[in-house]
């Protein structure tokens, strides 16, 4: 066995596709939260008394970085890692790698994207407060994309022959 | 379940009474003001100066800036949910409380304007003593200036300046440099030269960077300069404290202070609605709006002065505020319509139907019975125990109603806080979980305690019924539109607009079931809205492209429906991190530690994955209804009705107005707006 053969397991790609999904969704989400605390801050110098409001907004594109995990632990059950680990084809590995996808890179884009109309949703409460709902319903519009495709991600790791 | 027939209020006063009557109808909490007819300039004046509501707010504001400085001092333990205090405004304000509140406020304002001067003080003597102290070893009284032949001054050196450089720069001149300590900014010496030679000594000096002590010339060493300051500091210290001490004491009074920051504040919205009123030289006018139900209530009041009064209908064009009316289970959902906005006057009122679907929707998004339960527990625990108030009690009552059915979903898709009947049995009690039955109804690949089967193993069939359940939702928002047309008389539009697509809808749908039933339908429902959506449009071509416009709706349709498949998604989530949690919690066993390991990590992992997913099903459940439900029918813009109220930040009037009724649960006080 080459060493090639060797790094490239069935079971080293499909891990591959777990970590893209926590990686990418992750970094989108750390960096959306983060853009929409900073906004935050700003607006709790001003009134702390919004902080509540603040927080559910700033909590939004955190999602994506869940659903990504969720996709990675959901490929790690079904190739065993956490009891008898699956003997995994090279083909069957990519499958996993190419089912982590989606999320990994909806997850990445559309958090970024979230924590922008999130932080649009800051300046909205700053001025009215009362319009909070609305605030979180056009930030919620964006994240659909992020279910979309974690569900995919999800059937398909659910329905791959192992 | 219904929009709350508003009437126009107009009251013409005498001037005499207009205050009383201002009161009067605060305390019903019924009447919102506008803006007086301020059309007439020449004979209608404004009520009350504008320089009456600064006054009052800055009462308001000092009152208010009081209360954090008194409630840090407070020994007790400010609870979450403080009830209210029961009090007369009345009676506080003639009893003396309401002086002695306000001596609490004065005073303590004092306190805070004689801390802010002495922490000033303090750090002047601390300066002070920070410029003293490295001459501390000096043995001289400072009023020394040198003797008959010799000059003697003291001062400073940058720091890190070797002294042999001191040394070189004072060759040849009969000086004498005496080092009274260095530290990391100066060297601090003290010198003794000859009068003849002073200047020559303090330009060498100078020229390494010396300065003179900034010292007073007083007959006292340095030592006793600093135990001076050092008295006085402690002096100041001892001032502060006491003055901690009388705040403490004050605070036992923060409760007084918190009721009249209420009446303040009730008596600045009193002029602010005073701003409403116009005046003639005999009478005030008076306008607003009040639900109809209260017009007893409030002619009662009004009978007791001499008045004219008049409750008219809502013109057009007025901008009528709005109050729901719900039974007590939509009344708790009042608040997730109105993040979104109250409905136009006049028009359908979507609280109950939304409510029902919301407390649907949402247990099936978070189907877990032990989440479920715990919610409940929680919501329903702190509205029974903790008193909150209205706004905080609905709330809490929402999620407990969307925990109940959180927990029969639970039960029926066989989730109790993820799969932990099954770890559990499997890893801590060591029995296999290939040993249940399966006792679901559908067949099950693995073992579950489901009733119907296991979202994780059957995703499919839970999409199915997520996306019957938005099925549903969405018809019966179209329903809500027909009805809507029916009542506006527009019964043709309701049968072309809404039961063409159900024709449609129900025909695609037994495609699946019956083939032939399924295709007749289909283009019989394709064939009517073809017919029926350009009948608004002018000419033959206008009307096809509208027909074929219509049936172009059918991709909005799908597209709304597949939007509900994110109930699987999130339902997945829930219950995925929960396995992961149950996992964790029951990796060591049945062992001593394996317990205690599975007791914390099963508390901490699932209490994150319960605020996780609370806060997911609650925007994206909310999503669903306000834009896949609401723009099936919605007509909204309207502004909520607040009426004019007593301030009830802290207290409470017990006082009864006009037409209450004291339940005796609690003591509080019922307003029947039905």
């Amino acid at each position: 066995m080459n060493f090639f053969e060797m790094i490239f397991t069935g079971q080293n790609i499909a891990l591959l596709g777990a970590g893209l999904a926590v990686m990418l969704a992750g970094i989108g989400s750390a960096r959306g939260v983060a853009m929409v605390g900073e906004a935050a801050a700003g607006l709790l110098t001003e009134d702390p008394s919004k902080s509540g409001k603040a927080l559910i907004l700033q909590a939004l594109p955190g999602t994506q970085g869940i659903y990504g995990l969720i996709t990675a632990f959901l490929i790690v059950f079904k190739i065993g890692l956490l009891g008898t680990p699956v003997e995994l084809t090279v083909s069957q590995g990519i499958y996993f790698l190419m089912a982590a996808l989606p999320i990994a890179i909806v997850g990445y884009y559309s958090a970024i994207k979230q924590a922008k109309v999130a932080v649009s949703g800051i300046h909205l409460i700053a001025k009215r407060p009362d319009e909070v709902g609305k605030a979180i319903t056009a930030a919620a519009l964006v994240e659909t994309y992020a279910i979309f495709a974690v569900l995919i991600s999800m059937l398909l790791v659910l329905f791959a022959k192992v | 379940m219904s929009v709350s027939t508003m009437k126009r209020l107009t009251v013409i006063a005498t001037l005499n009474d207009a205050d009383a009557i201002l009161h009067r109808l605060m305390k019903l909490r019924a009447v919102s003001l506008e803006q007086a007819p301020a059309d007439d300039r020449e004979t209608l004046d404004h009520y009350a100066p504008l320089a009456n509501v600064s006054e009052a707010s800055a009462r308001v504001a000092r009152v208010e800036g009081v209360i954090p400085v008194l409630a840090k001092h407070s020994r007790q333990r400010k609870k979450f949910f403080a009830p209210q205090a029961p009090i007369s405004p009345e009676a506080f304000r003639t009893n003396g409380r309401f002086d002695t509140a306000w001596k609490v406020v004065e005073e303590t304002d004092k306190i805070l304007t004689r801390q802010a001067e002495l922490r000033g003080e303090r750090e002047n003597v601390l300066s002070r003593m920070r410029a003293y102290r490295p001459y501390l070893n000096l043995e001289f009284p400072l009023d020394f200036t040198g003797t008959e032949t010799t000059r003697y001054f003291v001062g400073s050196l940058p720091g890190g300046l070797r002294p042999e450089r001191i040394e070189n720069a004072l060759t040849d001149i009969a000086a004498t440099v005496h080092l009274l300590g260095t530290d990391g900014t100066g060297v601090y010496i003290a010198v003794i030269a000859h009068r003849k030679e002073e200047d020559a000594a303090l330009r060498a000096l100078s020229g390494l960077g010396f300065l003179r002590a900034p010292l007073p010339t007083e007959h006292k060493t340095v030592k006793q300069l600093l135990d001076g300051a050092q008295k006085e500091c402690d002096a100041i210290e001892e001032a502060l404290a006491r003055l901690e001490t009388r705040l403490t004491v004050l605070s036992e009074k923060l409760e007084e202070v918190e009721i009249l920051s209420d009446i303040e504040r009730t008596a600045l919205i009193a002029e602010e609605n005073k701003q409403k009123l116009s005046m003639t030289d005999q009478c005030v006018i008076l306008t607003g709006w009040c639900p109809a139900s209260q017009e007893p209530r409030i002619t009662t009041v009004l009978s007791d002065f001499c008045t004219a009064f008049e409750f008219a209908e809502p013109k057009e064009g007025d901008d009528v505020p709005i109050l729901l009316r719900n039974n007590g289970f939509a009344k708790s959902f009042e608040w997730v319509l109105g993040m979104y906005a109250y409905p136009k006057y006049g028009t359908f009122d979507p609280t109950f139907i939304m409510s029902i679907f919301y407390f649907l929707i949402f247990g099936l998004m978070f189907a877990d019975a032990g989440y479920g339960l715990t919610l409940m527990v929680a919501c329903f625990g702190a509205v029974r125990w903790l008193h909150p108030r209205e706004s905080m009690k609905r709330f809490l009552l929402m999620f407990g109603y969307c925990g109940i059915s959180c927990t029969i979903f639970g039960i029926l898709f066989g989730s109790y806080f993820g799969n932990f009947p099954l770890a559990f049995m499997e890893n801590v009690m060591g029995i296999p979980a290939d040993a249940l039955p399966n006792l679901s109804l559908l067949p099950a690949e693995a073992a579950n305690v489901a009733i119907l089967f296991d979202p994780i193993q059957n995703p499919m069939a839970f999409l199915g019924i997520s996306l019957g359940m938005g099925a549903l939702h969405l018809i019966a928002g179209m329903g809500v539109k027909a009805f809507v047309l029916c009542r506006q008389g527009k019964v043709i539009d309701a049968l072309f607009d809404i039961v063409t697509y159900w024709i449609l809808f129900a025909g695609i749908g037994m495609l699946f079931v019956s083939r032939t039933v399924g295709i007749v339908l289909t283009v019989v429902g394709v064939a009517s809205v073809l017919l029926t959506q350009g009948r608004q449009k002018k000419g033959i071509p206008g009307k096809i492209a509208g027909g074929f416009l219509g049936l172009y709706n059918l991709i909005g349709y799908a597209s709304d429906l597949l939007s509900y498949c994110r109930v699987l998604a999130l339902g997945l989530a829930a219950s995925v991190i929960g396995q992961v949690v149950n996992i964790l919690a029951t990796l060591k066993g049945a062992t001593f530690a394996g317990i205690l390991l599975m007791l914390i990590v099963f508390t901490v992992g699932h209490l994150l994955n319960l605020v996780i997913n609370i806060l997911g099903t609650f925007v994206h459940t909310s999503r669903l209804q306000y834009i896949e439900f609401f723009n099936k029918f919605y007509e909204e813009g309207g502004t909520p009705f607040k009426p004019m109220a007593p301030a009830d930040r802290y207290s409470k009037d017990i006082t009864p107005a006009e037409g209450e009724t004291t339940t005796e649960k609690d003591g509080q006080l019922k307003i029947n707006f039905d």
